[in-house]
């Protein structure tokens, strides 16, 4: 769901408020039934789905009808043939994302480079669904995969009850952009589903919302408008927008999230933290084990660990591959497979090169040596983040080039960089990155106490009113769109 | 010594083994990732520990318990584990308590570690 936009809200209350009235007077009168509260959900997530994209919407429900009733089928078989229904469902659900997702991608730039004419004859075709991407389609398409896989290795083979099913894919708080839910951590909470609007659920809830309104409205949309793209030519330049853009995805995306899981709170389910202080990291391993964590499981469960099986002979290509792969799942296009692809290489750069390294490191030669990683990892993030943000191949090579030439990093270029903003633009963003590093260094903190989670002290409660304050204040007057909606 | 200690003796040996550092350098309350554990290390020591304990373990048990006592206390308490009583680990020089000059440095790198705690 978009939490950008006032219709979420404002349909939220409009369905919520006399959806709760009627509830509190019928419990009154004791003529409540506990399945009103499941139906109830899932008429909230899908009129809050189809409020927010129409076109989505009816692809989901195609999908929900079809996979229920193939994993009901599923489930009543043995061996092959359940099997066999397994890996039909999969393969038909991928194929409809590939569809929607990558056809054109695949016809214009990949067949394209092969046959010239291809894309503007391709172009000039009216085909059905090749606009843009329907929103969500890549994340309940994976939480629907999952599903699938994890029922058919289930040991227990139960039915599934459809209002169940309908509940677990389209809770509304993350079925859009995520959290990627697994069967084992969501459906035992979403089954019989019952509402648990208790005062500590309330509260908590209202801590982690409170979190993610701030990364989003006050820090990642403020960032946003300082980002230019065009900007070739500087290399200091390059690399300062890179940094702000490696800031705005994080808490745009963290913040996406971190409202999803106060608003999960809210009704009494515990959803996943998708984000753990990526930030941190002082390892690319590391960094991946913090960031978007329920895609990373996903890749990890359903791509590589299967490729690999107890062959380790090939272990590090299918590692790249399956990094290659998720740098695709982002976005149809060149610089995500290559962003992808950067990251699988750089684990095994750290893999074969970095151990001798740490070694160096370890026999203490240098001073602050984990300050040291760190900032290897994060330098390695942002150049990351370059080819995230460049969805122009072209510009993308231009600025790389750029960047790895050393006379571009002159005196000069670097007194250009200093003045590039006017003085209320330049305070404005210091002001921005300083609550920015606050948030990033309370995150730190929260590593080093090894608490309930990196977050506690930014959910503690005096903070979490302190930022619903700030965010009020400070919040950016128009709102730039969630990243991860392209995806 | 007990169970958990046994698996975390045997851990901390592995772990040392399969990524070329000295033992006794290895926190057992550390994020395994802090020491350059990736994705086939993490596969390796799960798939040698299955051999070693003669069970079937999950392959992302070093994903879900990335700590060395996290995962140890998972096996013992929670799946049942335990190592059989042939099937000891070698003897380590520290368990869940590393030597203080491990960690220590000198100069700026030993502030730091004391601040992160590491």
């Amino acid at each position: 769901m978009n939490f950008s936009e006032f219709s979420f809200w404002w349909v939220l209350l409009l369905f919520a408020i006399p959806y709760f009235t009627v509830r509190y007077v019928a419990k009154s009168l004791n003529l409540w039934r506990g399945v009103f509260d499941a139906v109830g959900l899932a008429v909230m997530s899908l009129f809050l789905f189809v409020n927010a994209s129409k076109s989505s919407f009816a692809i989901f429900m195609c999908e929900i009808i079809f996979n229920y009733i193939m994993v009901w089928l599923m489930l009543r078989q043995e061996k092959w043939q359940a099997k066999l229904i397994a890996t039909v469902v999969v393969v038909i659900d991928i194929a409809i994302l590939a569809y929607f997702k990558y056809l054109n991608f695949f016809v214009e730039d990949v067949l394209g480079l092969v046959v010239p004419g291809l894309a503007e004859t391709w172009q000039s075709k009216s085909i059905p669904g090749m606009g843009s991407i329907p929103p969500g389609l890549s994340f309940y398409t994976f939480q629907m995969v999952g599903f699938v896989v994890d029922s058919y290795t289930s040991r227990k083979k139960q039915p599934i009850a459809a209002l169940d099913y309908v509940n677990f894919v389209s809770f509304f708080p993350q079925v859009v952009a995520g959290p990627i839910e697994r069967r084992a951590d969501l459906f035992p909470q979403i089954e019989n589903f019952r509402f648990k609007l208790t005062f500590d659920n309330f509260e908590s809830g209202f801590r982690w919302l409170s979190l993610g309104l701030f990364m989003k409205f006050v820090l990642a949309d403020n960032i946003s408008p300082y980002i230019k793209l065009d900007q070739v030519d500087n290399p200091w330049l390059v690399w300062f927008f890179a940094f702000l853009f490696t800031l705005q995805i994080y808490f745009d995306f963290g913040g996406y999230s971190f409202i999803a899981v106060g608003l999960g709170k809210f009704v009494g389910v515990k959803l996943t933290l998708n984000f753990l202080a990526p930030y941190t990291s002082q390892s690319i391993n590391e960094f991946w084990r913090r960031w978007h964590v329920t895609l990373s499981t996903w890749f990890r469960d359903y791509v590589f660990l299967p490729l690999m099986g107890k062959n380790m002979k090939y272990a590090p290509f299918y590692l790249f591959i399956t990094f290659t792969l998720s740098g695709f799942w982002h976005g149809a296009a060149w610089n995500f497979i290559l962003w992808g692809a950067y990251h699988g290489l750089l684990l095994l750069v750290l893999r074969y090169a970095g151990r001798p390294f740490y070694k160096f490191l370890g026999q203490q030669k240098f001073l602050m040596p984990q300050f040291i990683s760190w900032a290897l990892t994060f330098g390695s993030v942002i150049l990351g983040c370059l080819f995230f943000m460049e969805t122009n191949t072209g510009r993308l090579m231009q600025k790389l080039l750029v960047l790895i030439t050393p006379w571009n990093y002159s005196l000069s270029n670097l007194g250009e960089a200093l003045t590039f903003f006017n003085e209320n633009g330049a305070a404005a963003l210091v002001f921005t990155l300083f609550l920015s590093i606050g948030l990033l260094l309370m995150e730190q903190i929260g590593v080093w106490r090894q608490g309930e989670t990196d977050y506690d002290l930014l959910v503690s409660p005096w903070m979490s009113r302190v930022l619903l304050v700030l965010t009020i204040l400070f919040a950016a007057n128009t709102p730039s769109p969630f990243i991860y909606f392209e995806f | 010594m007990n169970s958990i200690d046994t698996i975390q003796g045997w851990l901390v040996n592995q772990i040392a083994k399969q990524l070329g550092i000295k033992a006794e350098t290895i926190k057992v309350t550390e994020p395994l990732t802090r020491y350059g554990l990736d994705s086939i290390d993490s596969v390796t020591i799960v798939g040698d520990m299955e051999d070693w304990l003669g069970a079937e373990l999950p392959s992302t048990l070093l994903w879900d318990y990335p700590t060395i006592e996290k995962a140890a206390k998972y096996l013992v308490d929670e799946a049942g584990v335990s190592p059989a009583e042939t099937a000891t680990a070698e003897p380590v020089a520290v368990t869940s308590k590393p030597k203080e000059e491990a960690t220590q440095g000198k100069g700026w790198g030993g502030l730091w570690n004391k601040i992160s705690g590491s």
